[in-house]
């Protein structure tokens, strides 16, 4: 029995002495004052003495009494400890197997993840770094378009010479056709002038970076052509045909980086191409970029640049006619974090796409995390007997949780360890999956492991600060007696991070589904044209002279239904003239356009609402004869909209285009040529022979490679140089979603890994529990209780808790990917199906996941459980 | 004469008693005898901090034992001279006797003559 109150010494002078008191001092000055204070209650009374016992607490505050961090004094031999503490982690470690398993696993996993997700965002990080001026390189724009007209790049050159180091045009010519003696090929080349090398960074092996592109004629070629042309790189001067023309090495490139926004193989100079040299404000083609002297403010070069313009022109800056310019930086070309422009030169990613990968990675590894906090905590249970012994021959408490944060240490250095040979291995599947490539020296950058080491310290603090400062805090008494049992509070913590893990594996799911969802739809839409087995490939003078033989031996194939000729493929149309919607000339929309042969409705299966087809009457554009023909126009119904017409009344209307004035021959049914992203938009079919670029054929579904081989003899007959380099519409198709096939990839296989994760917890948690209420299910048992009652049970809180966390993760999984959606013009819902089926699968998982442990829980004979009563 | 040990005046106080307990010396003992027998008001944090520095200085030395239901099952620091210690009192107390020697008589004799 412990004495009435005031015959104690005040506890709150107790408590203080206590929180300020080195741990060391603490148990001898504590007797020391209880002792004192026993002897003046003797002598004074429990007033006096209590009053005592405040002073003296108060004057034991001194400098050599108080807590600090290292305290050497009065300490034992440390070292033997340190190795009872690792024997004592290894031997919980082999003793619970599944935990161990579960625990390293997980952690492993999600580091895994992290790290190759890390590389990922580092490499589009890393675009374009390499160039030594690209601070100092910007792109001219209007700010919707990435390409200008010719004479930009020398109006700019020339009116800000103090400005403006160099200026240069970029153009990529597309399947251009190459000889090399005998064999031809087609590849993209690059026109560049000449100051291209010294503006961008890619160094020669071979020639001279400055003299390269100077003479007509010369070409500069990567290291990679070099070796698949000639097999060695030694190949300056070496000759070829390129179009027709003959062309002389004059420079090999090393192999253009994979983080290069331009990757080229074949650069020439670009005042070979003819038809672009004469400078003109009329002609939108090319890339202008500008390299600007030091200290050069681009926002003020660039409203320099548009007064120049205007005034060139004679428009006041203020009219709404105005031009505008924008300086775009090199640096933010790639990941186009401030505008998204048409016509980009190459392949962009997209900085939002980097947010969200980074945003996953981190919730995996939060995944794991919580595992290990869960798992631990509900494991104290066994520890705590460890803890009780350890506490009674004399661990201080800060001792214990050194203890376990260096167990949580050991378990996040080992799975670091483990993730990083696992990354290491993975990584050829990671770049295929993401659509990358990058090497594994990146995992050896010293800086990235410095970074990873630093990861590890947050983890294992994050992960075992709350475990060690639970476990540290048993008090022996309670734990040695045998009647202790788990916190309520542990309980509470537990369930809170069990339904923030699964909120964000369902969160993933809805995401990942609803990304599928959205490909699946625009691979499954009408585009308005059948793109099934059609081919195309280029086309040379020899076919276009002999396309009539070529086109009527093709057709006496069965297997082929279809031969036509056209400017372009209806996949990605990118020219346009203007259209005038009003009285005035000023009044014109963008109409994009192609020319096709009479054929090529008919084989593309496009419909024609109203109106003659080409078949019937087919005046080719920009040739007015003698007779007064008109050229034949075919619009689609977004045309025909913004006149208010609809397709019958559009016919025989007069439309004019390009200053050409012309009655509408024919209306034709919308159909997408350009991504889903953007709507569809007006559009004209012309048919001016002269045009006539790509040759389509469509073929039958059987005996397919036949079949090609058959046309490949057929193009080699009429036109012997011309490579048949063909491909397929519906492969362009794809490629054109590249991207977003790739998401969509990427999330799945992260979703399923933030799922599995989240389901080995679980189940860690569950076999825990059910061996903590074995007993209770035990008596249930005895009382009546059945098998499906236990599993019922016991499956209960947990279903709970995914309960709550479906609760929680929809409505936000459903906004973002709401919000996601509205990049695109045509785009599915998300509809109630994608929930019910995330909430069905997640629902499905925590059974399959906890059902085996409630089932073996309800299956056991209650006899062996209650037996060691 | 070369001083080599540095004690101060309670320091030496808490440092006889420490001896004259014979490794029975604690904290509060030794401010009992300090309070009771010396006559001396004294604070046991100081009695405390004095042995401390003694310790770290080396005069002393301290293992735990002891414990007993009046202090609520905790230990004693026990204190016990150590050679140095008892190298330093003897110095001290070598020094004070030759002080004495060197008094002149009439000093403590005025009364008398």
């Amino acid at each position: 029995m412990k004495p009435e109150r005031r015959l104690r010494p005040p506890w709150l002078a107790k408590r203080i002495f206590h929180f300020y008191c080195d741990d060391p001092l603490k148990e001898e000055i504590a007797g020391d004052l209880e002792e004192r204070f026993l002897d003046h209650l003797e002598a004074y009374g429990p007033q006096k003495a209590r009053q005592k016992y405040w002073f003296n607490v108060l004057k034991f505050f001194r400098w050599h009494t108080l807590k600090r961090r290292r305290s050497n004094r009065y300490t034992q031999n440390n070292i033997a400890m340190f190795k009872n503490y690792f024997k004592i982690a290894f031997r919980n470690a082999l003793k619970q197997k599944a935990y161990t398993f579960i625990n390293l696993s997980g952690l492993a996993v999600g580091l895994t993840s992290f790290i190759l997700i890390m590389l990922y965002v580092q490499h589009q990080l890393s675009y374009d770094n390499f160039h030594e001026h690209k601070d100092r390189i910007f792109r001219v724009t209007d700010g919707e378009d990435a390409i200008t007209p010719n004479i930009v790049g020398p109006f700019v050159s020339r009116n800000f010479q103090d400005e403006v180091e160099e200026s240069v045009r970029v153009i990529v010519m597309g399947s251009q056709i190459f000889n090399i003696g005998e064999k031809s090929f087609t590849a993209n080349v690059y026109h560049a002038d000449s100051a291209f090398f010294s503006m961008f960074t890619f160094p020669f092996i071979q020639g001279n970076e400055t003299t390269a592109l100077a003479q007509p004629n010369s070409m500069v070629i990567s290291r990679k052509a070099a070796l698949q042309h000639f097999g060695r790189e030694d190949v300056m001067n070496e000759a070829f045909q390129m179009s027709g023309r003959n062309y002389k090495i004059t420079g090999v490139m090393a192999d253009i980086p994979q983080n290069s926004l331009l990757k080229f193989d074949y650069m020439v100079p670009f005042n070979d191409l003819r038809w672009a040299v004469r400078e003109t404000w009329s002609n939108s083609s090319y890339h202008t970029f500008l390299k600007l002297a030091d200290q050069v403010d681009p926002l003020v070069l660039e409203k320099k640049i548009a007064s120049k313009i205007n005034e060139t022109f004679e428009i006041p800056d203020d009219s709404p006619d105005a031009e505008v310019v924008y300086l775009q930086s090199f640096n933010d070309i790639y990941l186009q974090s401030k505008m998204r422009l048409s016509y980009e030169i190459g392949r962009t990613g997209d900085i939002k796409y980097v947010y969200i990968f980074f945003a996953v990675a981190i919730l995996i590894l939060l995944i794991a995390c919580i595992n290990y906090v869960n798992l631990s905590t509900s494991r104290s249970l066994e520890r705590a007997k460890e803890v009780g012994i350890r506490k009674v021959v004399g661990a201080y408490r800060g001792q214990l949780i050194y203890q376990f944060l260096g167990e949580s240490f050991l378990f996040v250095f080992g799975s670091l360890l483990l993730s990083l040979g696992l990354s290491w291995s993975l990584l050829p599947y990671f770049n295929e999956l993401a659509g990358v490539v990058m090497d594994a020296s990146f995992l050896l950058n010293t800086e990235f492991l410095l970074t990873l080491a630093a990861l590890g310290v947050l983890i294992s603090l994050l992960s075992g600060f709350y475990p060690a400062l639970m476990l540290s805090m048993f008090r022996p008494v309670s734990v040695l007696k045998g009647n202790f049992k788990n916190s309520a509070k542990g309980g509470q913590l537990r369930k809170a991070l069990v339904i923030f893990q699964f909120a964000i594996s369902a969160f993933l799911l809805v995401a990942t589904l609803g990304v599928n969802k959205q490909l699946n739809f625009i691979q499954n839409k009408n585009l308005g044209y059948d793109r099934d087995q059609v081919l195309f490939f280029r086309i040379n003078r020899d076919l276009y002279t002999n396309y009539q033989t070529l086109k009527n031996e093709l057709l006496n194939n069965p297997n082929i239904s279809g031969v036509s000729m056209a400017s372009n493929t209806p996949l990605n149309v990118g020219s346009a003239h203007g259209i005038q919607t009003g009285p005035t000339e000023e009044d014109y929309e963008l109409i994009y356009f192609i020319n096709v042969d009479k054929d090529f409705m008919d084989l593309m299966g496009m419909n024609i609402l109203a109106g003659r087809s080409f078949k019937e009457l087919a005046n080719p554009f920009n040739e007015l004869d003698t007779t007064g023909r008109v050229p034949s126009f075919i619009i689609n119904e977004t045309t025909a909209a913004l006149f208010n017409w609809n397709a019958e009344e559009a016919v025989g209307q007069k439309i004019n285009i390009s200053g050409i004035e012309a009655p509408v021959q024919a209306v034709v049914q919308d159909f997408h040529f350009k991504s889903m992203q953007q709507k569809i938009e007006p559009f004209v079919l012309m048919c001016s022979p002269n045009q006539f670029f790509y040759t389509m054929v469509k073929i039958g579904n059987e005996n397919v490679s036949e079949t090609l081989d058959f046309i490949g003899e057929q193009v080699q007959a009429v036109a012997p140089r011309l490579p048949f380099d063909y491909r397929f519409l519906d492969d362009r198709f794809e490629n054109m979603y590249r991207f977003e096939s790739q998401l969509s990839d990427v999330f799945i296989t992260f979703a399923t890994i933030a799922i599995i994760i989240a389901s080995m917890g679980m189940f860690g948690l569950i076999s825990f529990m059910a061996v903590n209420r074995a007993r209770e299910m035990g008596i249930r048992k005895v009382l009546g209780a059945n098998v499906m009652h236990v599993v019922m049970l016991l499956s209960r809180d947990f279903l709970k808790l995914v309960g709550i966390a479906l609760l929680l993760a929809m409505p936000i999984a459903y906004y973002v990917m709401g919000d996601w959606l509205t990049d695109y013009e045509y785009r599915t819902s998300l509809g109630l199906g994608v929930g019910m089926l995330a909430v069905v699968s997640a629902l499905l998982i925590t059974m399959l996941t906890i059902g085996y442990q409630a089932l073996k829980t309800g299956l056991v004979s209650p006899s062996k459980v209650l037996r060691n009563e | 004469m070369e001083k080599k040990y540095y004690l101060g005046e309670f320091e030496e106080t808490v440092l006889l008693v420490t001896a004259s307990q014979n490794g029975e010396a604690y904290g509060l003992s030794i401010t009992k005898v300090i309070e009771e027998e010396l006559g001396r008001s004294v604070n046991m944090s100081s009695v405390h901090t004095a042995l401390y520095r003694l310790e770290e200085k080396g005069f002393v030395k301290s293992d735990l034992g002891g414990a007993s239901e009046r202090r609520g099952g905790r230990r004693k620091r026990f204190f016990e001279v150590t050679q140095m210690g008892k190298a330093a009192l003897m110095e001290a107390k070598t020094q004070r006797q030759y002080l004495w020697s060197k008094m002149p008589d009439y000093l403590f004799q005025g009364g008398e003559s």
